[in-house]
């Protein structure tokens, strides 16, 4: 899966969570949106497995400098991203996916850093690129491939 | 391809980025005003009127 894609997985999984939380269902059966919300949870999971790893790759292709610190901080990716999918992943064990449980969620802490470090990253990556190359093509988030190679 | 510096994703990440920092504030809100309502309830606190009224009486005896 390509970088672009798991952000924009995750992206849309937490836009999507923040929808159903504010429709008060009690279960994610009977309703469309309760259909749709483990799709969305599982699509999340997938997106977060091997997350920082797709990053890693992108970093050593790319030779941003000084590699070490972009390191460090793609550890701390590591660690958000398995702390949220073990929050996604408990909430998809449960029998009811009810809009408060999506909610506490979406409160979660662990969520809210890994989003916020992709945020970073994602600018750094752009910002990084634009720097070595004066030729103004954006990347980062959208415009790195799971090899770490430009597809534009 | 899309660009993750089109307008939908900006205002998605804008979007997502104030739900993380507004409930962050509204959160803080919550605890300051819980604090001071804590403070104005002070004397429900269970047993603070007896624990008053047992003063007052050792004050007149």
């Amino acid at each position: 899966m390509e970088i672009e894609e798991r952000c924009n997985t995750i992206e849309e999984g937490y836009e999507f969570m923040l929808a159903y939380a504010a429709q008060g269902l009690p279960s994610d059966e009977g309703s469309r949106s309760g259909g749709e919300v483990r799709e969305f949870l599982n699509r999340m999971v997938n997106a977060l497995n091997g997350l920082a790893e797709s990053y890693e790759t992108a970093v050593w292709n790319e030779g941003l400098e000084p590699p070490e610190k972009y390191q460090a901080f793609l550890d701390v990716l590591d660690r958000d991203a398995r702390d949220s999918l073990a929050a996604i992943e408990l909430v998809l064990v449960q029998p009811a996916i009810s809009s408060q449980l999506v909610d506490n969620l979406n409160a979660s802490i662990h969520l809210r850093a890994l989003l916020t470090d992709l945020f970073l990253v994602d600018e750094l990556l752009k910002t990084q690129s634009q720097a070595a190359d004066l030729v103004a093509i954006p990347f980062g988030c959208e415009r790195l491939t799971h090899s770490g190679g430009r597809t534009a | 391809m899309t660009n993750g510096d089109t307008p939908k994703a900006v205002s998605r990440r804008t979007f997502i980025k104030g739900v993380i920092a507004g409930s962050a504030a509204v959160a803080s809100a919550n605890y300051l005003f819980r604090a001071s309502t804590f403070l104005g309830q002070q004397p429900q606190q269970p047993g603070s009127s007896t624990r008053v009224h047992h003063q007052k009486l050792q004050a007149k005896g």
